[in-house]
């Protein structure tokens, strides 16, 4: 119900830079989630938005008001703590309605609205109860009804989930991504767990060390992740980040010399890169002698049930490979792997940035010679130059 | 933890029981002094059990020293004082916590450093303020030339005085700060996590209403545990009293008890003047009693 956006907004402590200066826009109604690892100025971002930290510099506009300057009461926002922050000494009941107290809404008024909200959360039998006596999942259902009641233009969560056992995590996930659709309220939920991000969002934001890494539907982000960062960081396992280069025909090779996939091109001989490989994507070849396979060697083994994850070396870099469940009971030492071009991410060694790698195998005649030291031309190259994130907020 | 030491559990009963009877001890000598006649309480040793006057001893000593005017003044004084120091302490640890301003640290250190100067350090200059209030301010015009402005152009002087001698205000008032009431709260307020004021914030709810309804109620045990040792304090507080209250209209029982002391050469009416004892401690005994849980909570423990 309220867009908001962000010009050029900038936090720092003192001299220590928190989160540089960023751009981004939220549409109406929708879920961003704002993901990255701890320390990476995510929170502050938000805490921004509520009106919790000044911002340094930069301009916030909220359903296009300005607001970097409104006190947080005024700004139409609702948060939810990762402690909850619960009143102690108030009851479910006055906890929830609070907000209105202090609104100066009539009692009955009040009662009926907090009756409402506690029968959307499941709450009705807890509103005598205070906090001490609420488990985890019930103190946090009585944080959701306290931001719901006030019937925010923007939810604003805080790592919501993180203090609750994986089980309620997965429930109390699909909860809010409910109440989101029947609210229809904007919400950014901040959040270091890739998953919560990837089944939440409408669209992720991925942050690190104060800038943004990449904005994209969670398919984009799995599927062309714009950085090595957002490689390494989505998927569990991660993707497999290795070291390459372009041998002098053009073909990608590891740093040990083992060659992995066939011309590509637009590139320079010597060129240094970083592959990605996702360990869902790798085939692992029935006989160890097939042609165009990778030797990986296995030295250690994970069950997950469904499948087991290898370990090992592939060339003179540690990979890991998701294969079947047998191989829990005994690997064999050494794997052929099948890798089709079609599945690498291609990322640049020196700014980690993706090379599009469509882009790549079109250019694989065209370009090639024209490119040899010169390294600027071509459309990976546009890409390459501009700001990770760009391409990708416009839309 | 699931100890057996027999040896080491009757040797702390011994030691507990023996602190007991060394504190209780001068309880049960008022006590008992209370309850004999002129002649029983001057015998030498004075017997240890009780007599039968007690009650004739306190109806003398109630009407001779005129304690039900005088304990009213006490209730007076020493409630004030104990509300006014948790109203203040309150708001002084409130500002220093929760603000950011400057002069903070220094406002922080000031108080501090008033731990090391209890009333009767400074009570020459707070009984000259006590007895003219305005006397600064009246300097600051004089020296400034203000007044010597205003007596020309007006033709008067700004001539402000205000005097608290013999007044519950001048009883009270030069008592109520206190930086052990400041620390006190400072220290709760510590521990109040972040989250809660920003979630208070987030409600819409401003610093004073922040404080109302959720600081408050949250230190109720704080509040209890000063009042009743602030409370305590000023009702046996003599030196002030007995400066301020010039007239006996506004003397506390406790600086009265002193009616009661028999003179040098007088009669040694010790009974009576041990059962004024008694009837100005029963106050703070019954505070002490029923204060005891919320008191002992408040200075040891922050409950959740």
């Amino acid at each position: 119900m309220a867009e908001i956006s962000l010009r050029r907004v900038a936090k720092s402590y003192g001299a220590a830079p928190v989160v540089h200066a960023l751009d981004l826009d939220i549409a109406s109604g929708e879920f961003v989630v704002i993901l990255g690892p701890s320390g990476c100025g995510k929170s502050t971002l938000l805490r921004m938005i509520a009106g919790l930290e000044d911002l340094t510099s930069g301009e916030l506009d909220i359903d296009g008001r300005r607001a970097d300057r409104l006190e947080p009461r005024e700004r139409g926002c609702a948060m939810v703590f990762q402690n909850y922050a619960l009143y102690p000494h108030m009851t479910v009941g006055e906890n929830i309605g609070y907000a209105l107290k202090v609104a100066g809404l009539p009692r009955t008024e009040r009662r009926e609205r907090v009756a409402k909200v506690a029968e959307a959360l499941g709450l009705v039998e807890l509103l005598d109860r205070r906090p001490a006596q609420l488990s985890g999942g019930q103190r946090q259902r009585v944080a959701m009804g306290r931001a719901m009641i006030r019937e925010p233009s923007v939810f604003l969560f805080d790592e919501p989930l993180s203090n609750l056992d994986a089980e309620l995590r997965v429930r109390m996930r699909v909860e809010i991504r409910r109440l989101h659709d029947r609210l229809g309220a904007t919400s950014i939920f901040v959040t270091h767990d890739q998953i919560e991000a990837m089944t939440l969002a409408d669209r992720i934001v991925v942050l690190n060390t104060g800038r943004i890494e990449q904005v994209g539907t969670p398919s984009e982000i799995w599927s062309r992740p714009a950085s090595c960062f957002v490689a390494g960081f989505i998927g569990s396992p991660p993707m497999n980040l290795l070291a390459a280069v372009i041998d002098e025909n053009g073909e990608i090779r590891l740093t040990d010399g083992t060659g992995l996939a066939s011309p590509v091109g637009g590139l320079a001989a010597g060129r240094r890169l970083t592959l990605g490989i996702r360990p869902e994507d790798v085939r692992i070849a029935e006989a160890p002698d097939v042609e165009n396979a990778v030797r990986m060697s296995v030295t250690f083994t994970e069950r997950l049930g469904a499948t087991t994850l290898l370990h090992g070396r592939l060339g003179d870099c540690d990979v890991v490979v998701s294969g079947p469940p047998w191989f829990a009971d005994g690997a064999p030492e050494a794997l052929a792997l099948e890798i089709e071009t079609s599945t690498l991410h291609v990322f640049d060694a020196e700014t980690g940035l993706r090379m599009d790698t469509a882009a790549l195998r079109a250019g694989a005649t065209g370009h090639r010679s024209a490119s040899v030291g010169e390294p600027s031309i071509g459309p990976l190259m546009e890409i390459a130059a501009r700001p990770a994130w760009e391409d990708t907020l416009v839309d | 933890m699931i100890e057996r030491t027999p040896i080491l559990n009757a040797v702390t009963h011994v030691v507990l029981v023996l602190g007991l009877a060394i504190s209780i001890a001068p309880f049960v000598i008022v006590a008992i002094a209370a309850s004999h006649d002129l002649v029983a309480v001057n015998l030498v040793p004075m017997p240890l059990t009780p007599g039968g006057h007690l009650l004739e001893n306190l109806r003398e000593a109630w009407t001779r020293a005129d304690l039900a005017p005088k304990l009213l003044n006490s209730f007076v004084f020493a409630g004030g004082v104990a509300l006014g120091k948790v109203v203040i302490s309150a708001l002084t640890a409130f500002a220093i916590v929760f603000f950011r301003f400057p002069g903070r640290q220094a406002i922080f250190w000031a108080i501090f450093i008033t731990l090391m100067l209890p009333l009767e350090v400074r009570i020459v200059p707070t009984y000259a303020v006590a007895a003219d209030v305005f006397e600064p301010y009246r300097a600051i015009l004089d020296v400034t030339g203000i007044n010597a402005l205003v007596e020309h152009f007006t033709g008067g002087r700004i001539d402000l005085k205000f005097g608290l001698l013999n007044s519950y205000a001048g009883l009270i008032l030069p008592l109520v700060a206190t930086a052990t009431g400041t620390f006190l709260y400072r220290q709760f307020f510590m521990t109040i996590p972040d989250e809660l004021v920003e979630a208070a914030k987030m409600d819409g709810a401003r610093p004073i209403r922040f404080f109302i309804d959720v600081l408050v109620p949250l230190s109720i045990n704080n509040v209890a545990a000063l009042a009743t040792i602030m409370f305590l304090w000023a009702w046996n507080q003599y030196l002030w009293p007995l400066l301020v209250t010039t007239d006996p209209s506004h003397a506390t029982a406790v600086t009265e008890l002193k009616q009661l002391i028999p003179n040098v050469g007088g009669i040694p009416q010790w009974n009576i003047a041990m059962a004024g004892t008694l009837i100005v401690m029963t106050p703070t005994l019954v505070v002490v009693v029923a204060m005891q849980r919320w008191f002992v909570r408040g200075l040891i423990a922050t409950e959740k």
